[in-house]
């Protein structure tokens, strides 16, 4: 009997997901023994998936330019179960912020106004690279996906079960929980008064980080990575994605915050006081998916790209 | 200039970290006329960190790379502690600076044994099996040595910083978490473990290190930190910059970066090109990683490490603009970060639980550097008042190298290309075409 096999395609990536493969570590051999890795260009030196068919495909990474998109439609023409493979993959990722800003003023800042740059004919990279799409897509933009393992990057231990259900024909599913549910710290009360900027304040090792003010998705955020951040102590940035049935983290986390807030309205914060404290507010609760949110279309109706960024 | 004959593609460039493409032109004889290097993608960092505060830099740079994340976290919590102006104490910085041993483990040998180690190691294997996968079919024992000693890295930086791949903990003035003495006791034995491994393997690959003359030499400047004392650093400290020549030409704090630093763009890669700004583009090439740290430094600090050193000196002399010689430094610094972890893991004050400094939001500048296992890596941040990036710049080591990445291609190019004849691919322009960009990878 043939062995099923694996290709592993790269788009927009930082490699990240493809080391998280290599993290199953002693397990390893193990995965190679029952699927057949027949293409991933970190390790291996065949240029292009395997043309007969490929059982699985792993997609990984944001789909930038023109050349990836043609190499994400062979990929899903090649596979049989096509996985979006990380969260760049899933939802853009966090290059997926540079949605926040046009192509142009991307390659202005990157080739002529940092201030190493010392490029006085202002020269922009365009022979042989493939030009840059106007914004950075999830790859569900394109294709069918199967198969969603979000993560930046997915857990090893997830990489593993992903692969046994496909090999054993059975279906994958991440468990219906959001950090919060697997988070080891205590909530306690509502209690916010004020929220805090992180690091600006010590942290309680025992208490929910969102409790204590920080901002912390763990509650909009899907589970399967144990929590990992938040047991470090350090808070929970959305890196699986929104939970099932939810379209978008932000919308989802500005009503978690209402929920932590300290309930007497004689010592309730202001809602304009709350947005004050919350500076970044796209860049932290959109941070992995801002490129598939319900935002990325009022990008282009209600909000204005500007110069230096966005203005609602 | 004769005229334009065949121009040879050859993308995507496999075994490197990101997207890469060479071109060469050849003349209407079949000669090479000019040859590139070139990186295919862009994401735009510099671009897309402004108006981000800076205390979540340090949790969005690491996307930069997902093999060397270490390194950005790291260099981003120097830049936010400058720009905050907050001191971390001691213990954070020692935890800080375990995480980045751990990190020059796991890189360095998953660039040499996975990705480097099969050209030398499988020479007369075809390019469809010459990779890892086939080393462990054929070799399950030292493959099996290659992992723990990576998992070894990774665990270090999963016990520091959260995750083993882009690490979370670094923050302004500090780390979030202390190590706890029963994590610190399991960390000692694994690094113990490491060591063996290290000098188990050394040995295997040792006799083909020398081969310097599989690829050319190259005659560029180098940079890297160096300790006070001018042996090799790669934490923190100051940059020397030195000649092909091996004479100095700089010695200068990080501060001081855009005195010496320039990037030069060019229209056909997507990554720039840094130079020694003084000499301009392109006298100032320079290169870097564990090749440029060891050129610039007078020695090392570590017992291990100092050994192995003095068995390349014996052989070449300095400065070594051999770049076979990537490697045997790459391996020598395994050893100088298996010894410093287990320096950093006997002290007595890394369990120590006060690891962080609170810190008031304002603006200003902040510029942080480390050596990534690639090379030196420098962040500079500008903040508004709020604590807001306005602006940001990046030299990742990556671009460190790409000049000399370039150029190598072009001369391996000249070298073997003749009248239109390509040679069959051979263990020799194998192990060459790879360790040239391997040094490189993915653009910011």
């Amino acid at each position: 009997m043939t062995k099923p096999t694996l290709a592993v395609e790269t788009l927009s990536i930082c490699s990240g997901c493809e080391i998280a493969i290599l993290d199953l570590h002693q397990a390893l051999p193990g995965v190679l023994d029952a699927i057949d890795l027949k293409y991933i260009q970190v390790l291996m030196d065949f240029r292009e998936p395997p043309k007969e068919g490929v059982t699985v495909g792993f997609v990984s990474g944001g789909v930038r330019n023109e050349e990836q998109v043609e190499l994400l439609h062979k990929m899903r023409e090649r596979s049989t179960i096509l996985v979006a493979f990380g969260a760049c993959s899933a939802f853009g990722g966090i290059p997926g912020l540079a949605n926040l800003h046009t192509k142009d003023e991307l390659l202005q800042e990157v080739y002529i106004d940092t201030v190493s740059t010392v490029n006085p004919k202002g020269v922009i990279p365009h022979k042989v690279v493939p030009p840059l799409l106007e914004e950075v897509h999830p790859i569900s933009d394109f294709v069918k996906v199967d198969y969603v393992l979000p993560g930046c990057p997915p857990p090893p231990k997830l990489i593993a079960e992903l692969v046994t259900c496909l090999l054993e024909g059975k279906e994958f599913r991440l468990e219906p929980k959001t950090v919060c549910d697997q988070c080891p710290l205590i909530k306690d009360e509502k209690s916010v008064t004020n929220f805090i900027r992180w690091g600006t304040k010590k942290i309680d090792p025992e208490r929910c980080l969102l409790e204590q003010g920080f901002q912390c998705l763990g509650p909009v955020t899907q589970g399967g990575c144990e929590a990992r951040c938040p047991t470090a102590l350090a808070p929970c940035r959305g890196c699986f994605g929104p939970t099932e049935n939810v379209h978008d983290q932000a919308a989802k986390m500005i009503g978690a915050i209402g929920s932590v807030v300290v309930q007497d309205p004689t010592k309730a914060p202001a809602p304009e006081q709350i947005v004050k404290e919350i500076p970044d507010l796209i860049g932290t609760y959109l941070r992995f998916s801002l490129a598939a949110s319900t935002f990325k279309k009022a990008l282009h109706t209600n909000v204005v790209k500007t110069k230096k960024g966005v203005k609602a | 200039m004769s005229q334009k004959g065949k121009t040879i593609k050859i993308a995507p460039v496999s075994r490197v970290e990101g997207h890469g493409a060479v071109t060469i032109q050849l003349d209407q004889q079949g000669n090479v006329a000019d040859a590139h290097f070139h990186v295919m993608d862009v994401r735009g960092f510099e671009m897309f960190m402004q108006n981000r505060p800076v205390e979540e830099a340090q949790r969005i740079a690491t996307r930069m790379c997902g093999i060397c994340p270490v390194s950005h976290h790291l260099a981003s919590a120097h830049a936010a502690d400058a720009l905050y102006g907050v001191d971390p104490p001691r213990t954070a910085k020692m935890l800080r600076e375990l995480m980045h041993h751990g990190q020059m483990i796991h890189s360095h040998t998953l660039h040499f044994f996975y990705l480097a180690a099969p050209d030398l190691l499988l020479p007369n294997t075809g390019p469809e099996e010459r990779h890892v996968v086939t080393l462990l079919k054929k070799n399950p024992d030292l493959v099996g040595k290659i992992i723990r000693l990576r998992q070894v890295g990774q665990n270090l930086i999963e016990a520091t910083g959260g995750r083993a791949i882009h690490p979370v903990t670094a923050q302004p003035g500090g780390i979030s978490q202390p190590l706890s003495e029963e994590k610190r006791d399991d960390l000692l034995k694994q690094v113990n473990e490491a060591q063996s491994l290290a000098t188990e393997l050394l040995p295997v690959v040792r006799p083909l290190l020398d081969k310097v003359e599989l690829l050319d030499e190259l005659q560029t400047g180098y940079l890297g930190l160096v300790t006070p004392k001018g042996e090799l650093e790669v934490y923190q400290g100051n940059l020397r910059m030195i000649d092909s020549t091996g004479k100095k030409l700089a010695e200068f704090p990080v501060k001081d970066y855009l005195k010496y630093i320039g990037e030069h763009v060019t229209d056909y890669s997507y990554l720039k090109f840094p130079f020694y700004r003084p000499w301009g583009w392109p006298k100032g090439i320079y290169r870097v990683g564990p090749l440029g740290r060891i050129n610039v430094a007078d020695d090392m600090s570590t017992p291990l490490a100092r050994e192995e050193y003095t068995t390349i000196k014996a052989k070449f002399d300095k400065p070594w603009n051999h770049t076979f010689l990537y490697h045997w430094a790459r391996l020598t610094e395994i050893l100088n970060s298996v010894e410093k972890a287990h320096q950093l893991l006997t002290d007595s004050h890394i369990t120590d639980t006060d690891v962080t400094r609170e810190f008031t939001i304002k603006g200003g500048q902040g510029i942080g550097v480390i050596e990534a296992p690639r090379g030196t890596l420098i962040h500079h941040y500008t903040a508004n008042p709020d604590g807001i990036l306005t602006k940001v710049n990046l030299i990742v080591s990556t671009v460190g190298n790409n000049g000399g990445m370039d150029q190598g291609v072009k001369n391996m190019a000249q070298r073997h290309i003749k009248h239109g004849k390509i040679p069959h691919q051979t263990r020799q322009n194998r192990s060459t075409d790879r360790e040239q960009h391997r040094n490189g990878g993915t653009s910011l």
